[in-house]
């Protein structure tokens, strides 16, 4: 539940953003594909490529992938 | 420098999951190609060495030593890059370890023999067949002595493993110190 959560933020933020997978893609140096992987929690980031979406989303780390409990 | 940069720039980033995914499904190949230049190797010298029986000399092609040389070579390098950044294992009980772990280095030296009583085994009964015919072939004789095999590479692996687990250890140490 907590993972859905988490990729739902993700999700949203991106919309939110008014940009799709691909365009966060080329902004943060991955492919769609992956994108798409974490937004549907099959593919787990490293730090480098989570703060690169953070700072493209403008939120934080928390924001996005904190999990509670 | 200026064209390895550009080199760089034309191929742009990388995507870091599927260069973790390249790099696995790469590792798959090596481990493939390591085994079967085993085979190739083993059973070459298994050939020579039974066709050394019919004509009283034994004659190992130059392919056969070059891919011999070039496997050890392959291992040696592999293994100097391991110890250099201070790696034992991927597992972080036993990469983590102060003391050997004589346990699952000892499981895999044993399994590394037993492979190698299989390997030598079928190398022998499969030259000996080939080339005496399967009359001639001395299973139980080829048993004891890939047995024998299995046992001293056992014992080899293990002693190379107490090597490398105290080189990427002392290693480790002087990583640690540099960071300090």
């Amino acid at each position: 539940m907590d993972t859905e959560n988490r990729n739902m933020r993700l999700k949203v933020a991106r919309v939110e953003a008014d940009m799709s997978q691909a365009q966060l893609a080329t902004a943060v140096g991955a492919t769609r594909q992956t994108i798409g992987l974490i937004e549907t929690g099959n593919y787990n980031p490293s730090l480098k490529l989570c703060t690169a979406i953070c700072k493209t989303l403008g939120k934080t780390l928390d924001e996005l992938f904190w999990e509670e409990g | 420098m200026k064209l390895m940069d550009g080199w760089k720039r034309y191929f742009g980033e990388k995507d870091e999951r599927e260069y973790a995914e390249v790099n696995r499904i790469y590792k798959t190949g090596f481990l493939m190609l390591i085994g079967g230049l085993c085979v190739y190797i083993y059973y070459s010298l298994m050939l020579a060495q039974v066709q050394s029986i019919v004509t009283d000399a034994m004659v190992i092609d130059g392919s056969t030593l070059f891919m011999l040389a070039l496997l050890l070579i392959t291992c040696l390098v592999c293994t100097i890059m391991q110890v250099r950044k201070g790696i034992v294992d991927e597992h972080v009980r036993f990469s983590d370890a102060e003391t050997f772990p004589s346990g699952y280095f000892g499981l895999i030296s044993s399994l590394t023999g037993v492979a190698v009583v299989l390997l030598y085994m079928l190398c022998c009964d499969v030259a000996e067949a080939q080339v005496l015919g399967m009359d001639q072939v001395h299973w139980l004789v080829n048993l004891a002595m890939g047995v024998g095999t299995g046992i001293f590479t056992s014992f080899l692996a293990y002693l190379v493993f107490y090597c490398i687990f105290r080189a990427a250890k002392s290693r480790q140490k002087k990583l640690a110190d540099q960071q300090r």
